[in-house]
């Protein structure tokens, strides 16, 4: 069962803890609370929360500009909780990639929904930032696999099958997987 | 970093969007000022320069006096790179000149370049090479900075993520892609101090890139909810931050003038009379190097900060060190600056004051590898080893009494500097501190 993490970051002390009881009741993970923005950026930059809940009525810095420094450092997404005045005072041209505006008072099926849409789709970009890795990891490997049986063309003067062989026979002899043989095998010839 | 010329730099904004451009210029102490421009001014500010009332500076000039010129130096041109992709902020740095088109000499951007000037005349270039420390604090919640640093912070049962060493990462990535070039960067002797290094350049280059350092240190570290200080000693009782510079002469084929194959320590006649300049003129230019009062806090034993005027080429904390590398990385390392000085300025005396042994071929001292605090008053007195000055005002009171030092700075630096030194002294000495209230108030 996925659990996703969720961290607030609001001043008013009240409105935190009502908004955190209300979270837990419904079964979600609230990790922390913060107060004031230079605590919030810390705390999220050691966290990684999968969710900011974030009021705008922070200090010194206020809740869109915090929202701002941890969309461009990609370190966390969330939502940026704030009235209709205040929507109208932020930056018109900047764009959060990793936030949403929730307007206030907050409905609470417009929060509880937004957090089981974002819960979707995190799911979905867990298991596809995965998928690249695992997909990274195997490039790798083939691009070194196929650097060290060019080292052993040339060292050996063999043929393109007998230096692929070696290294495959090599790992199942010493049971570790082929991509370690390979970066041997490069490290090796590099220290000559 | 890429040399870039005016068209290089109406390309550049146009290709990234650059909404914003600083015009940057420091005043006598080594605090920033920008005005800012858009991008729709930047034709007209390369070519003419910018207007701006220079009486809204401290130090600058009095109100009669007010319309100066900013005049951008292309080669500075950088994009700050935490912005987000739309509206970039971009930079210039600038030097001040009067209506008149002449430099004005209360910019100590000018100050430096004409020091430097007098150095390519006597045949040298002046390299130098800073070690910047400086200390990361957390904030309270009303957003005010505090002495706690991070390391000792509640975050235990969350893993040993250092937030001060994520910080210094990222300070080091925002510099890279400045052009800096870090060559080593570690967390420090006291708990939340850190250090990064950045490789030598001309000291005009070196002296744009510590102001441009701190502005970055400074920002980073504001994202990372924390807060960076370039005082010298805030934390009584653990080492200062200090700023070790790392001087070498240069002569117009490249070759390092400080570098002798022959001499036991390879360092050349120029490097020994360098420093023989130095260790003559540095209780003239502490007030400079070291210019605030709490600088002299740091100037203490027991804090491998120097106290005593002397060098060495095997201890550890002297006042000057010669570094083992030689060859063309053969240097001077000044030990006693701290980052609170004007590195414009700083860097101007230091030069001063290693080509004034130059010019008048002043030999210093014989090296002392003996452990100097561990000798007595009597030991210092025969080997004609003298103290830095123990504060501000000693410091300040040395400077007026040295006409090289008026000189290279120029008598409007000079006479405002003093003037505003010796009433910031005066503001602390009328303060009544917490210590001796502790110490004095139950035992009288």
């Amino acid at each position: 069962m996925y659990e996703l993490n969720i961290m607030l970051a609001i001043f008013d002390n009240v409105y935190s803890k009502n908004l955190k009881s209300f979270l837990q009741t419904m079964g979600l993970n609230v990790i922390d609370t913060s107060k004031d923005s230079n605590d919030c950026l810390r705390k999220v930059r050691m966290l990684r929360p999968d969710l900011l809940i974030i009021d705008y009525d922070l200090k010194p810095i206020n809740g869109f500009n915090v929202a701002k420094i941890i969309d461009e450092d990609n370190i966390s997404s969330g939502m940026l909780l704030l009235n209709d005045g205040q929507k109208s005072q932020i930056e018109q041209d900047v764009f959060l990639n990793n936030f949403i505006y929730l307007l206030k008072p907050l409905s609470k099926n417009v929060l509880l929904t937004s957090i089981e849409l974002f819960k979707k789709s995190n799911i979905k970009i867990k298991a596809l930032k995965q998928e690249i890795e695992d997909l990274r990891e195997s490039l790798e490997a083939r691009k070194n696999i196929e650097k060290a049986k060019g080292l052993l063309m040339n060292m050996y003067k063999i043929s393109e099958q007998e230096a692929f062989r070696l290294i495959q026979k090599r790992s199942m002899d010493k049971g570790i997987s082929m991509k370690e043989i390979a970066e041997a095998i490069i490290i090796a010839h590099d220290i000559k | 970093m890429p040399k870039y010329n005016e068209d290089d730099i109406k390309r550049l904004v146009k290709e990234n969007d650059v909404k914003f451009i600083r015009l940057q210029f420091v005043d006598i102490f080594g605090t920033l000022k920008n005005v800012a421009i858009t991008a729709e001014q930047l034709d007209k500010c390369l070519e003419k320069g910018i207007m701006f009332d220079g009486s809204s500076i401290e130090g600058f000039v009095r109100i009669e006096e007010s319309d100066m010129y900013l005049k951008p130096d292309p080669s500075t041109f950088v994009i700050f790179p935490w912005r987000p992709q739309a509206g970039k902020v971009a930079r210039l740095i600038c030097n001040v000149y009067n209506p008149d088109g002449t430099p004005f000499e209360g910019c100590p951007r000018n100050t430096l370049i004409k020091a430097l000037k007098e150095a390519e005349n006597m045949g040298y270039t002046f390299n130098v090479g800073p070690e910047c420390e400086f200390f990361l604090f957390l904030t309270d919640s009303d957003g005010n900075p505090t002495t706690i640093t991070h390391d000792n912070a509640g975050y235990f049962d969350l893993g040993p993520v250092d937030l001060g060493e994520n910080a210094r990462r990222d300070m080091c990535l925002a510099l890279e892609e400045m052009g800096f070039e870090i060559e080593a960067s570690h967390h420090e002797v006291a708990p939340g101090q850190h250090e990064i290094d950045f490789k030598y350049d001309n000291a005009l280059k070196t002296a744009d890139n510590i102001i441009t350092f701190k502005l970055v240190v400074k920002t980073i570290a504001q994202r990372h909810g924390l807060h960076a200080t370039f005082m010298p000693k805030p934390l009584s009782g653990f080492n200062g931050s200090g700023m070790h510079t790392n001087l070498s002469l240069f002569d117009k084929n490249m070759q390092n003038k400080f570098y002798d194959a022959n001499d036991n320590l390879k360092l050349s006649k120029e490097a020994y009379l360098f420093i023989g300049g130095i260790l003559k003129n540095i209780r003239s230019i502490a007030a400079i190097t070291n210019p605030l009062i709490n600088s002299y806090k740091r100037l203490v034993p027991g804090y491998e900060a120097p106290v005593y005027v002397a060098w060495s080429a095997s201890n550890r904390s002297p006042l000057i060190r010669i570094p083992a590398s030689k060859g063309v990385s053969t240097r001077v390392e000044l030990r006693s600056p701290d980052p609170a000085c004007n590195s414009y300025l700083a860097l101007a005396l230091m030069l001063g004051a290693g080509l004034d042994g130059i010019k008048n071929n002043i030999n210093p001292p014989a090296s002392i590898d003996k452990n100097i605090f561990e000798m007595s008053f009597e030991e210092r007195e025969k080997h004609g080893i003298l103290n830095l000055p123990k504060s501000l005002i000693e410091a300040i009171e040395e400077m007026e009494k040295n006409g090289l030092v008026k000189d290279v700075l120029g008598k409007h630096i000079f006479d405002k500097f003093i003037e505003a030194k010796k009433i910031e002294w005066n503001q602390y000495k009328m303060q009544v501190h917490k210590w001796e209230v502790e110490k004095y108030l139950i035992a009288y």
